[in-house]
């Protein structure tokens, strides 16, 4: 019922963008994307939080307000949850971390902590695949691509499937 | 047309398994083929199912994330399937999101089009990501694996039907054989029985079954016809016998038989042949004959007799031959006399314009009439020939009187003659005496006349014969006839252009054309007109131009009047000398027997078609003459006074009187005369060379020596000396050889002093 609404909201959107003749914001884009990207990975059974994947990011990212349109949506059996985090709260809650930008130390902390947690991670900051994170958005020819970091993957327990490796750029973390 | 159709039973057998084995299997390997097909087909779009299933699985992700570069990537993965033609994906709002299409093939943008079935299977597959369809994928294939693979099948049927139908062969032919063994053997007895009439062989029980009760039934059978052959045998030989003498005696009775026959038909032969022979023979008789009843009616008649009568062989058999053949009442036409008579009749009649010799002979059996033979032979052509010769026959008697006549007569004609002109001569002085001697000499003139026309008549005269054109001589002397004839009739010349030549002497073809105008005129006494027509052609077969003129070139001369005609019997006499119609002292009856001695004399051929009131026609031939020779000119008539003084002439003369005439002439002309009335004696004065002679006189017509022989004699040792010859006629001992020979030496008498004064002066100065 949740995917179904879910995809209601979507195309109501696409709907509303091509009627208006407005092309949809890089958000919109974006938070479809991360939508998708749970549609083709298995996280560790843990990681699904009372048979919900729960979404988290950090309370000041531009995303925040597109990503919550997701709240409902069903994934398989699971229903999709939101919540706000601040840097300091614990990963537990969450199945799926949004990081922003920050500095590597930061970055580097939080990753630690989610591998820990077996969150999986996505990001929209250049360079931050290498990092850690195990998938990364980028712009490229106005388009939204995206990279998946399989060690990052491995280290977050999360399973991804060949379909959507098939399309992605595959990248390995770089050690500083 | 060749008969598959196997003729020994154990083949039929063998044949109906083989083919129900085979229709069996055929049917068998047809369902099985079609259930194969159905196999393959479903089992080949399971795969493709499968496969399309995968591809599209694998391209969800793509499609999710908008990625038609992988999304075509993946779709070309399927070139390794080589019977898919192509593969499109669509997204989930039907949009064609990706596509492959194999090299060379269709293209099918949509799976809402559905391609022909039979050539291609289009599969249409959603493609599902948590259950949810994100797009489609339509795979199109084509069926070439399907075939491929039913063609395997199809191998594999028709093999196992072909190996089957081996083995099938195999076990039917060793099962039929073991079968039809006892059969068989059966048929072979059988064989035996009717081939070789043995019936002492037995069919060997092989079996027990059906075939073994047929055996033993079929060797009972054999040993009760056995038996019966056995007293058969007996029977048939007891017949032979009794055949054998019969058919001796029937071939005996059969030879007799068949010569018998062979001699009637020999019979047949004959008497169909006589018949035959007899018809043809009748009808090949060119009399009429006519076989008639004892009352005269005709039985039968030949050929002849139907063209003779111009009645069919119906239209006479069964009528009175009086009728038929003579149109006459019954019994008035000879019968009755031969009826009484019983004896050959025969009669001579004219009917419808011809002439028949008719005979009538009885039939006689046994001394009673029984009928006739009737003949009647055409004899129309000999009666007329007969006619002709015996009207020459009394020409040519009449013609030899008048010419003996005639030639006595020129004798006493010319010593008066030259004893008249001696005394006119003489007596010049004495006028009475004048006037007499004229009037004598006028009627020895008429005489003389008289005279020559019977010489013309008797075709004895002296003919001056030249070629000339009759045409030309016509159209030269129309003026004078017309002028001779009076104003009252009309002469028309209807002249043949082409020149129409004879050999005659002209000057009597003049007085004989005179001659015809003038009968011609006197038959027209209220006028008329006078035709003469000329007409040069071959002489016709069978035309009456007499024996002279068969097969030769004739001109055939007409002179036609309309004047009142001659009956039958004025025409059969019109041509004898003295025979006239006109009354007394008009006519002398020598004109136109001279016209015909004329005729005769030049090889011609006279004819007179006549009847009353209507006119007549007299119609001349003459043989046609081929070269126009040199014509004659007349010597000069001039009588000269010539001097004999210096001439000495030789006459020889049998006839003292004409003999002293002569000599009384010459010798007031001053001849010298030594006279003989012998040649033999002339001869020897001759030769014995005496005197000197300048001429020589001879009469033709001597005793012992003829003037001709004498002349000829004389040339022999004398080439020079002048020759007169004396002739009262042209004799037979003329011939026409001798007349051209001899022409210019002959003097015909009578002849007066002055004509042979002429003559002396003619041959003296040419000197023959």
């Amino acid at each position: 019922m949740g995917r179904l609404l879910a995809a209601t909201v979507l195309a109501f959107i696409l709907y509303s963008f091509s009627l208006f003749s407005l092309p949809p914001t890089e958000y919109q884009v974006k938070t479809a994307l991360i939508y998708n990207f749970l549609r083709f990975v298995d996280l560790e059974k843990d990681s699904y939080k009372n048979n919900n994947i729960v979404i988290c990011s950090f309370n000041n990212n531009a995303l925040n307000k597109e990503i919550q349109k997701l709240k409902g949506a069903n994934v398989s059996q699971y229903v999709i949850d939101f919540q706000e985090i601040q840097d300091d709260d614990n990963l537990e809650k969450c199945s799926v971390l949004i990081i922003d930008k920050r500095d590597d130390h930061s970055l580097r902390k939080i990753l630690e902590r989610a591998y820990q947690q077996k969150v999986f991670t996505i990001s929209d900051i250049d360079g931050y695949g290498e990092k850690g994170v195990v998938i990364n958005m980028f712009l490229k020819d106005d388009k939204v691509k995206f990279e998946i970091n399989t060690e990052a993957s491995a280290k977050s327990g999360v399973k991804i499937s060949s379909r959507l490796l098939s399309i992605a750029k595959i990248i390995k973390s770089i050690n500083k | 047309m060749i008969n598959l159709y196997p003729k020994r039973l154990s083949s039929k057998i063998n044949f109906a398994v083989l083919l129900a084995i085979l229709i069996s299997f055929m049917a068998t390997g047809i369902s099985v083929y079609f259930v194969a097909k159905k196999v393959v087909r479903n089992r080949i779009i399971s795969d493709l199912r499968v496969q399309s299933r995968i591809i599209g699985s694998n391209c969800s992700a793509a499609i999710l994330f908008d990625d038609k570069k992988t999304a075509k990537d993946i779709l070309y993965s399927l070139r390794a399937i080589g019977e898919i033609e192509s593969a499109v994906l669509y997204d989930k709002n039907g949009r064609e999101f990706a596509y492959y299409i194999k090299k060379g093939s269709i293209y099918r943008p949509h799976y809402s089009e559905m391609l022909d079935a039979d050539n291609y299977i289009v599969l249409v597959e959603n493609i599902e990501v948590d259950n949810e369809a994100v797009g489609k994928i339509v795979v199109t294939t084509n069926m070439n694996r399907i075939k491929t693979q039913m063609n395997i099948v199809l191998f594999g049927v028709i093999a196992g039907i072909f190996i089957s139908l081996l083995i099938a062969f195999a076990v039917v032919f060793v099962f039929t054989k073991r079968i039809f063994r006892p059969v068989r053997n059966i048929i072979e007895t059988m064989r035996k029985v009717s081939e070789e009439k043995d019936y002492s062989v037995r069919a060997e029980v092989l079996s027990e079954d059906e075939f073994g009760n047929i055996a033993r039934g079929f060797n009972d059978m054999l040993i009760q016809i056995q038996t019966r052959e056995r007293e058969l045998n007996k029977y048939r030989e007891h017949l032979e016998d009794e055949v054998r003498k019969r058919t001796q005696e029937l071939e005996t009775l059969n030879l007799r038989l068949e010569k018998e026959l062979s001699e009637v038909k020999r019979m047949e032969g004959i008497i169909s042949k006589s018949a035959a022979e007899w018809r043809t023979t009748f009808d090949s008789i060119n009399d009429a004959v006519f076989l008639l009843d004892e009352n005269g009616d005709v039985i039968r008649c030949n050929k002849t007799a139907s063209e003779i009568t111009g009645l069919s062989f119906s239209d006479i058999v069964g009528k009175n031959i009086c009728s038929v053949a003579h149109d006459k009442m019954k019994d008035d036409c000879g019968i009755s006399e031969v009826m009484q008579n019983r004896i050959r009749v025969a009669r001579e009649i004219h009917l419808r314009d011809k002439v028949f010799q008719v005979f009538y002979d009885p039939i006689l059996s046994q001394e009673k009439l029984v009928g006739f033979v009737h003949i009647m032979s055409d004899i129309t052509e000999k009666y007329n020939l007969d006619e002709n010769i015996r009207q020459v026959q009394k020409m040519e008697a009449v013609g030899r009187l008048a010419g003996g006549v005639a030639h006595d007569f020129n004798n006493l004609l010319s010593i008066m003659t030259l004893y008249t002109g001696s005394l006119i001569k003489r007596l010049k002085d004495d006028q009475r005496a004048q006037n007499e001697l004229n009037e004598i000499k006028k009627v020895i003139e008429r005489a003389t006349s008289l005279s020559r026309q019977l010489l013309a008549f008797s075709r004895k005269q002296i003919l001056n014969p030249e070629v000339f054109d009759v045409n030309e001589s016509l159209r030269s002397s129309h003026k004078m006839l017309s002028r001779l004839i009076g104003e009252n009739i009309k002469i028309e010349l209807n002249l043949q252009e082409q020149s129409a030549l004879i050999f005659a002497d002209k000057s009597q073809f003049d007085n004989v054309i005179m001659n015809m105008v003038i009968n011609s005129r006197d038959a027209m006494p209220d006028g008329g007109t006078i035709t003469i027509s000329t007409e040069v052609r071959k002489a016709e077969k069978d035309e009456l131009v007499g024996p002279d003129l068969k097969d030769k070139d004739i001109l055939i001369l007409k002179i036609s009047d309309n004047g009142q005609g001659m009956s039958e019997e004025i025409q059969k006499k019109i041509f004898e000398p003295f025979f006239t119609t006109k009354p007394k002292g008009k006519g002398t009856g020598l004109g136109l027997a001279m016209v015909y001695g004329f005729v005769r004399q030049c090889n011609g051929f006279i004819d007179v078609k006549s009847k009353l009131s209507e006119g007549t026609t007299f119609v001349l031939y003459f043989p046609v003459a081929g070269v126009k020779a040199g014509l004659r000119t007349n010597k000069s008539g001039l009588i000269r006074q010539i001097d004999g003084s210096k001439m000495h002439i030789l006459l020889v003369e049998d006839d003292d009187d004409v003999r002293r005439s002569i000599i009384k002439m010459l010798e007031d002309n001053n001849f010298r005369i030594t006279d003989t009335s012998r040649a033999q004696n002339a001869l020897s004065l001759l030769l014995s060379r005496k005197e000197r002679y300048d001429l020589i006189i001879s009469d033709i017509v001597m005793p012992e020596m003829n003037g001709i022989e004498f002349f000829k004699k004389v040339r022999e040792f004398d080439s020079e000396i002048p020759f007169i010859l004396i002739t009262g006629y042209s004799d037979d001992f003329l011939p026409q050889e001798d007349m051209s020979k001899y022409r210019d030496n002959i003097i015909q008498k009578p002849f007066n002093e002055s004509q042979l004064l002429e003559k002396i002066r003619e041959i003296a100065s040419i000197g023959r």
